[in-house]
């Protein structure tokens, strides 16, 4: 199904595992002050309402989650179920009612700095007023860095989400692929301890979608970095993760969670991912709770 | 090809355009010639030529320009620098915006030369009367705009903004501001020509200088060709600020932001 692999992206899916990412390969190159030992987030009892029209509507309740270094980790649940709030709330853009989010570093001053853990949106977050290098840059120049510096570290992540002859590219003349791997960069380039994704692939083709899976997956196996990753397609995490959480909704409460052992690249032929399919889908017809859940059907064949 | 055929059309517009313009003054002259008004009442194509070069060469026209621009040059920039500020402090802070924020949509009904007795009253008939109408002119369009343009900022950039750890004056300066950009420039742009409207209104109510006081001259001085020659000094100020400053900042935003033909 994929013909256009003309570059190192030669994982197709469809061939069954043949390299597996341990955790011990995934740490070589996560950032130096990143403790290996010590989870890189910890969100404790964690709860969170919101006012509306008049009502209190309860979006999360008591989430206990923690991540390890090097983990690619799914939330997948239907919509309204809270996944985005709690992102937003790990990401430091909320604050919870109750509950605390602890980051990799004891101490308390580094725990504070949200912008350790970069988010990266469904819709397009890109600032329009600016090139894509420009685009990539943003944070490096609100860090200080001098030019050299930021020219390399842009130049390096471009190059990995392979967008290096785009540099001086408007953002309005990018596809919607090509905007994501530039936000991708764009976060990227800060090399932050935890990759916080909402449905990023959610707006792309089919076709579109297959090549970040790869690319993202590339770019793990390289730098290491720790990914929590939302979606409400339950196929898109069992192809990407090492573990997956199941979020019910109202109000939003982790349900129950899985772990997918198999390596990579991975196809849904698989018999393994299969039958975790069925398992995960059972979890949502059971709660009554399928709503926009892709591959939701037991029945469907995919593929 | 196509380039060879759209110079044509080129030169077809503008000859069509020169040739109106020749057709104009041919009338004129005809009218003129006539004579079913006196020339104090219709002045000529020549006189009104001759005025407008007396007036350039005596440096009148000049100094009665520099006055007029010198004092929109203060009026309008007090108005940008402080119609911005308060734009983006409406359009971010609610309390503001429930209190202020229904003032000025109030305000902005008001004509901004009804605020002429009032300055006249507290400064006197100075150009400090002038300057305040003036300011009072563009003030209001530039901050209303402003604070429409944040309001409608896609608050996902600030989301990511802010994720990547921009606050305060960074997130102002390099998210808020470009992001609010186009809405402000069609603001400046409004308020550049209530600020004009405004200092002219001032200018010829009393004795001042100033281009609108030319005007006035020529009217006291029964000087038709006087009043028409002014009143082509005005025009192409007009002409000069809205088309080769304020709609080349547009086009220039609306193509970097990609919000252009594509």
């Amino acid at each position: 199904m994929t013909t256009s692999s003309s570059n190192e992206l030669e994982l197709t899916i469809g061939n069954l595992p043949s390299k597996v990412i341990g955790h011990e390969e995934a740490f070589k190159n996560i950032a130096t002050r990143t403790n290996r030992f010590r989870p890189i987030l910890s969100v404790k009892k964690v709860s969170k309402s919101f006012g509306v029209a008049g009502k209190r509507i309860q979006a999360i309740k008591d989430i206990d989650l923690v991540i390890n270094p090097g983990e690619l980790v799914s939330l997948v649940g239907p919509s309204g179920c809270g996944k985005s709030t709690l992102l937003n709330i790990i990401a430091g853009l909320e604050k919870p009612d109750f509950g605390e989010i602890l980051g990799n570093q004891i101490n308390e001053k580094v725990q504070s700095v949200f912008t350790e853990r970069l988010l990266i949106f469904q819709e397009a977050s890109l600032f329009p007023w600016l090139t894509v290098y420009d685009n990539v840059a943003y944070g490096l120049k609100i860090r200080k860095f001098t030019k050299e510096k930021c020219r390399l570290m842009v130049e390096k992540y471009l190059a990995l989400v392979q967008l290096s002859q785009f540099m001086e590219a408007c953002i309005h003349q990018l596809s919607g692929g090509m905007k994501q791997r530039v936000a991708l960069a764009r976060a990227l380039v800060l090399e932050p301890e935890l990759l916080l994704m909402d449905e990023p692939f959610t707006a792309l083709d089919v076709q579109t979608r297959q090549d970040m899976y790869r690319l993202l997956l590339k770019i793990r196996e390289e730098t290491g970095i720790t990914i929590l990753f939302i979606t409400h397609n339950v196929e898109e995490a069992l192809l990407l993760s090492n573990r997956i959480v199941v979020m019910r909704s109202r109000p939003g409460q982790i349900k129950r969670e899985f772990t997918v052992g198999a390596g990579y690249p991975r196809a849904m032929e698989h018999s393994g991912l299969k039958q975790l399919r069925l398992e995960i889908v059972k979890e949502f017809i059971e709660a009554g709770d399928v709503g926009d859940i892709q591959g939701g059907s037991p029945h469907e064949q995919v593929y | 090809m196509l380039e060879i055929s759209r110079g044509g059309l080129l030169m077809n517009k503008f000859t069509r355009r020169l040739l109106f313009y020749l057709g104009m003054i041919g009338l004129w002259s005809l009218v003129v010639a006539v004579k079913i008004w006196p020339e104090y009442i219709f002045p000529s194509p020549w006189g009104v030529l001759s005025s407008f070069t007396d007036g350039i060469r005596d440096y009148t026209f000049i100094n009665g320009t520099l006055i007029s621009l010198k004092r929109i040059a203060i009026g309008y920039g007090i108005s940008v620098l402080f119609g911005m500020l308060l734009g983006f402090a409406i359009g971010r802070i609610g309390i503001l915006e429930e209190t202020v924020g229904s003032v000025l949509v109030g305000l902005q009904t008001l004509p901004s030369v009804c605020w002429l007795p009032l300055s006249i009253l507290w400064f006197g008939l100075n150009e400090k009367a002038i300057i305040f109408v003036v300011i009072m002119g563009a003030l209001l369009a530039i901050t209303i705009s402003t604070d429409s343009g944040v309001k409608q900022i896609p608050p996902i950039y600030i989301k990511a903004g802010r994720n990547m750890g921009a606050k305060g004056m960074t997130l102002l300066t390099t998210i808020l501001l470009p992001a609010a950009l186009p809405a402000i420039i069609a603001g400046l742009k409004q308020g550049w020509s209530f600020a004009w409207r405004s200092l002219m209104a001032g200018e010829l109510l009393y004795v001042s200088l100033g281009l609108g006081q030319l005007l006035m001259m020529g009217r006291e001085l029964n000087d038709m060709n006087r009043v028409i020659a002014v009143m082509l000094v005005l025009i192409l100020i007009g002409v000069t600020f809205d088309r080769l400053i304020f709609t080349k900042l547009e086009a220039a935003i609306r193509e970097r932001c990609g919000l252009g033909n594509n």
